[in-house]
């Protein structure tokens, strides 16, 4: 395949853009100035973060870790603890809503756990 | 937190502009050395005065430190961004002259007359000026896509992003911007010294 002849206007102008090409203009150092003066002016201002002291840094990862180990425990230890009292301790707040509903229920004012729910069917079986 | 000169020079300049947003000062000092340069030939190549295009620069930067917290990597390059800015700001300016002075572009003096001594000097300063004053001969959008492509070395995609257009119509006033320079050249060849060229062995 023959290459097309090349115009040399081409060749002229592509010689002509490289060497414009590395013309780059230097700007003064007044308008750097002014320019950098006007960056600095319009800079967000970011509030420092409080640097915390040596020794609270050194510990940090290692109170983490521990902290990471410890919680699984420590959640399992509040709801058994939670669970205990709930089931020993009976405040009266709590008793207040089961003792209405047995009264409700049984019409005793017993605690609800007391009613007999299904009573015995050996009244009604007795012959006579 | 600023960083050293040093460790920022290699950084892009999404990178830094991030630096900047978060406060760094050395960063915003970086960037202004990295793209006041380039931004300030593009911009005087179109508007041929240097005080109207430090004008454009430091407008056209300010929206960039303005715009610094807002920005959002991988959408943009900085660069091409700024070129943007830059180039809807130079045509603002190229309007509001030619509603100013009219009269004055229309006896503005064809390019051979125009480079001082380029019949007389075969010296590089002559062949930018015939250059500069070809391309200013060329119709607004053909000269800025010429000179993103040819002298800033954008490529096409780059440019249609620039000049908010395609590529294909980048491609297409690129090369009628091309065809327009050569034959305003041509006449010229002599002149600025590249028969000459030629002839040596």
């Amino acid at each position: 395949m023959t290459r097309p002849a090349e115009d040399p206007r081409d060749d002229m102008l592509n010689a002509l853009f490289s060497q414009a090409k590395d013309q780059v203009m230097a700007p003064s150092p007044e308008f750097l100035g002014r320019l950098l003066e006007e960056a600095y002016a319009a800079q967000p201002v970011v509030a420092p973060q409080p640097h915390p002291h040596p020794h609270v840094a050194r510990a940090e990862p290692r109170l983490r870790h521990w902290l990471r180990r410890l919680a699984p425990p420590a959640g399992l230890a509040t709801a058994g603890l939670a669970g205990f009292w709930l089931g020993f301790a009976q405040p009266a707040a709590l008793m207040a809503p089961v003792v209405s509903l047995g009264d409700a229920v049984a019409g005793t004012g017993e605690v609800l756990e007391m009613v007999d729910l299904i009573p015995s069917l050996d009244g009604w079986l007795s012959e006579g | 937190m600023t960083m050293p000169l040093d460790d920022l020079s290699d950084l892009p300049e999404e990178a830094l502009l991030a630096r900047y947003a978060a406060g760094d000062r050395m960063a915003a000092r970086v960037l202004v050395l990295r793209l006041s340069p380039r931004l300030l030939s593009y911009v005087y190549r179109l508007l041929r005065d240097r005080a109207e295009a430090e004008d454009v620069v430091q407008e056209a930067l300010l929206r960039l430190w303005r715009m610094a917290p807002a920005w959002r990597p991988g959408e943009a390059r900085v660069t091409t961004w700024l070129y943007r800015v830059a180039t809807n700001l130079v045509t603002d300016r190229q309007r509001a002259r030619q509603r100013r002075r009219v009269a004055a572009l229309e006896d503005a003096p064809e390019p051979a007359d125009s480079a001082p001594g380029a019949v007389a000097q075969l010296i590089e300063a002559d062949r930018m000026a015939a250059l500069e004053a070809a391309l200013a001969c060329l119709p607004e959008r053909q000269r800025q896509a010429v000179i993103l492509r040819h002298l800033e070395g954008l490529s096409n995609p780059e440019i249609a992003t620039i000049l908010e257009i395609g590529v294909e119509a980048v491609e297409s006033l690129t090369a009628r911007g091309k065809r327009a320079l050569a034959a305003a050249l041509a006449g010229q060849r002599a002149e600025l010294g590249y028969e000459d060229e030629e002839a040596l062995p």
